[in-house]
């Protein structure tokens, strides 16, 4: 049962009559008319168990997007039904308003809508479906709440997309689609065809001249089918809240955009997701299918508190990869990086592939270390100085390794990781 | 009439559960604490009908039993008599004006000066079985002697109106002797139970050493009625003082609080205050029943990646480690510095600080103890030497 904001009021009306009176004892009796009238309105309430429910829910919404999930009702009695119905989300799932009036006639059914805009990447569970039915006083009714399971998953926003045009034509650039044309590293031998005005003169092919009656220019074009793994770190630096999100949002976007340019690219994209066992593994999808499956399956990681097993790790890697191959690690890059033997790890593999480590920065360490304002700050901001000196040395470490190091606030992480891999494309080292 | 309804497949109709399974379940589990409520209600509101305002102080003009003056204050109301019942001295100066009858029905303790205050009341003043230590207070030549109660009737035996009027009193306490101008009346082994003070320019003062006379059970009897309405019933107000507790007031117009605690709040007060409460009730009943149950989610750490450098910086200052403090600043305006002057990040000391000392033209050895020199002695060395770095620094990027 509920009692409506009506029983309220009624009863303050008793508040002048009992003034009026000196006496408390007509206050009391209103109460327990007011009692007797509630009893009798929720017995004579509509059974919310003659109502039955459906909810229809889109599988998925990419985070920052609007959507609307709906709640089918339909009034199976034999009664008209007034009261509310209440389609309860998970917090962050952003479900607002979730209460909708309910007023059908025997055999009605009416789709209720419920505005939805997540708040937060990963599933989001709906709670119960609450109905509230009215009896004929409208003073207090019946009320039952459902189990109806539905889930939401929320994408991945893709924020770093809006970086993606400008970075395919840096692609096309290396490209022979483009005027553009460099030989060297980095480019493979495409075709001959026949020399028009405008061509550089250095490339004319003079053995295939030879052979035939024009002349013939070899044209190059960027090295394509290589393989790219994606190893994301879901380990307790993940965790590590940046501004507002845990650093994995960071990585997750990072591995979007590089694989978005990646497969663009024409190389072959592997996604891992990695902290003491294997939580996510995308391989052999290319094409469009590859992005879908990307958001899909990397919507709803989370990071677990525990220490990154870099070793098994660095197993999954090579079983996975035959050739050369580049394998970029999105991760953090600190102090606690070489106790947890990250350094150890990778050295055998920087052998035998190139190896790019992303590191996701926390903005406000660069403010603590210019931060001046009284003794405490100086403090911090030498701690501040410490840290990013500690980690300045791991980098150098890791260069010194062959393992290229690039680092960037969260926002910055994913371009500066898809140029990262522009330059090592144009340099040939895939 | 039960009509059975099936849901259509992929909808969902009702938990399972049945109106009648829910609420059996939950008398199972509440009626204890239903049955043990209802009874204290019941018991409230039941006590509350069966004595409408009504209450137990003895001598009391509101309390109809045996003990209460209540039939007292009815005949004199009748008879035309303003009656008033009080708790402090300052409300019942402020009710009698000046005039009128004052009855000291009964008192917990009071002070010369008060006694002495109610003394100055020209009207009728009725002391109503006063306590031995305040005797003297209302007249010199009263006191106490040894009480002595009388075993059947007593004459009046004086000239005062009242006692002429009520004859004989039977089973009577007396207690007191008087000198001076003054009638003792119904004298019981020398013993009066009712003395009349006169006084010049006033009315006089009623002592009576038996306040039973004034009770609801014995004021049939014999001359107590006659005897209590003459000393009561001589002007038109009659102001009834049943002192409360804390009543440290006078009977005077000029003070600052009437009581010490606050009075008896009015009946329109408490009873507006009983029915908010229950609208209270009422509204924290409609609130506190939720819509469906609060769905919880599961949230990410809330620990920022930033929180573990802050806590070294407040080590570094707890265990004043300016050495180290300083080392790291220095160290990383020295990085900074050669990677400004586009010097490898292995340069010597020496190549940095003369590096530096060309480009600003600053002194070398400056230069030197600034970037390598002894760790700062306390705080203000260590925040001049910050200061020291980060002029330095800027000076290098400004050129």
């Amino acid at each position: 049962m509920f009692l409506t904001w009506r029983a309220v009021a009624l009863t303050a009306v008793g508040v002048p009559v009992a003034i009026a009176a000196s006496s408390a004892v007509p206050a009391l009796m209103w109460v327990a008319l007011i009692a007797l009238a509630v009893g009798v309105d929720v017995l004579g309430a509509p059974s919310p168990r003659t109502i039955a429910t459906r909810r229809e829910t889109p599988t998925s919404v990419r985070l920052t997007e609007p959507t609307t999930t709906s709640l089918l009702v339909r009034n199976l009695g034999a009664r008209r039904v007034r009261g509310w119905a209440r389609d309860a989300w998970q917090p962050s799932a952003g479900a607002d308003p979730a209460r909708h009036r309910l007023d059908l006639a025997p055999g009605d059914g009416v789709r209720l809508r419920t505005p939805m805009l997540p708040t937060r990447r990963g599933d989001r569970h709906a709670g119960p479906v609450t109905l509230r039915l009215l009896g004929p006083l409208t003073l207090a009714g019946r009320q039952l709440t459902l189990q109806q399971p539905a889930t939401l998953r929320v994408l991945p926003e893709f924020a770093s997309r809006k970086h993606l045009p400008s970075r395919l034509a840096r692609l096309r650039e290396l490209d022979g689609r483009s005027a553009v044309q460099q030989r060297g590293p980095g480019s493979e031998f495409d075709s001959l065809r026949e020399y028009v005005i405008g061509d550089d003169v250095r490339s004319i092919d003079w053995r295939a001249t030879a052979r035939r009656s024009e002349v013939v220019v070899r044209t190059w074009r960027p090295e394509r089918d290589r393989q790219v793994l994606i190893l994301v770190d879901t380990a307790r630096s993940a965790a590590a809240r940046i501004g507002d999100t845990p650093r994995l949002d960071a990585t997750i976007e990072a591995t979007l955009l590089l694989s978005a340019l990646a497969s663009k690219a024409g190389d072959r994209v592997h996604v891992v997701a990695y902290d003491r066992t294997v939580r996510a593994r995308i391989t052999g999808v290319s094409g469009a299918g590859l992005m879908s499956a990307l958001a899909d399956r990397l919507a709803p990681l989370e990071p677990r508190l525990l220490e990154p097993d870099w070793t098994g790790a660095a197993g999954v890697v090579r079983e996975m990869l035959g050739q050369r191959a580049l394998v970029v690690l999105l991760t953090d890059v600190g102090p606690g990086s070489v106790d947890s033997g990250l350094l150890r790890a990778l050295a055998p593999l920087a052998r035998d592939h190139q190896v790019l480590i992303g590191a996701v920065d926390d903005p406000e360490i660069g403010e603590l270390v210019t931060a001046r304002g009284d003794v405490s700050d100086v403090y911090t901001a030498a701690a501040a100085t410490r840290f990013e000196l500690e980690r300045a040395a791991v980098a150098e470490r890791l260069r010194r390794r062959g393992v290229e190091v690039v680092s960037a606030d969260p926002e910055g992480i994913a371009p500066a990781v898809a140029d990262a891999y522009l330059r090592l494309k144009a340099a040939g080292r895939l | 009439m039960t009509r059975t309804v099936t849901a259509p497949p992929g909808w969902t109709l009702g938990d399972g559960s049945t109106a009648a399974a829910v609420a059996s379940e939950r008398w199972v589990r509440l009626r204890w604490i239903s049955i043990v409520m209802s009874i204290v209600v019941i018991g409230v509101i039941v006590t509350t009908l069966a004595q409408p305002s009504s209450n137990v102080t003895p001598l009391s003009t509101a309390n109809a039993g045996d003990e209460g003056a209540r039939a007292v204050a009815q005949i004199l109301r009748d008879q035309g008599v303003e009656v008033d019942e009080v708790a402090t001295l300052a409300e019942a100066y402020r009710l009698l004006d000046g005039s009128g009858t004052l009855a000291i029905a009964s008192f917990t303790y009071l002070d010369e000066d008060q006694i002495a205050s109610i003394g100055t009341h020209t009207g009728d003043i009725v002391w109503i079985e006063p306590a031995a230590y305040a005797l003297s207070g209302i007249d010199a030549g009263l006191a106490a002697t040894v009480p002595s109660t009388s075993s059947g009737q007593v004459e009046a035996g004086c000239e005062a109106p009242a006692a002429t009027r009520a004859a004989t009193l039977t089973d009577v306490r007396a207690a007191y002797t008087i000198t001076g101008d003054a009638q003792s009346c119904f004298t019981v082994d020398d013993a009066a139970a009712y003395v009349e003070i006169q006084r010049d320019g006033a009315r006089p003062v009623h002592v009576i050493a038996d306040g039973a006379l004034f009770t609801n059970a014995s004021l049939t009897t014999d001359g107590a009625a006659a005897l209590t309405l003459g000393v009561l019933g001589h002007d038109s107000r009659l102001v009834w003082y049943v002192g409360s507790v804390d009543d440290a007031t006078l009977l005077a117009a000029d003070q600052g609080g009437s009581s010490a605690l606050t009075p008896a709040a009015p009946g329109w007060l408490v009873a507006g205050g009983v029915a908010l409460l229950l609208v209270a009730l009422v509204a924290a009943l409609q609130q506190g029943r939720r819509m469906g149950p609060l769905v919880t989610e599961p949230l990410p750490v809330v620990v920022r990646a930033s929180e573990a450098t802050r806590g070294r910086g407040m080590l570094y200052r707890r265990g004043r480690a300016r050495g180290h403090a300083a080392a790291a600043l220095r160290a990383g305006a020295a990085s900074r510095l050669a990677a400004r002057l586009s010097l490898s990040h292995s340069a010597p000391r020496a190549a940095v600080v003369s590096a530096i000392s060309q480009h600003t033209r600053r002194d070398a050895a400056a230069i030197d103890s600034l970037l390598y020199g002894p760790p700062p002695a306390d705080d203000a060395a260590l925040t001049r030497l910050v200061a020291d770095l980060d002029a330095l620094e800027s000076e290098v990027s400004a050129s």
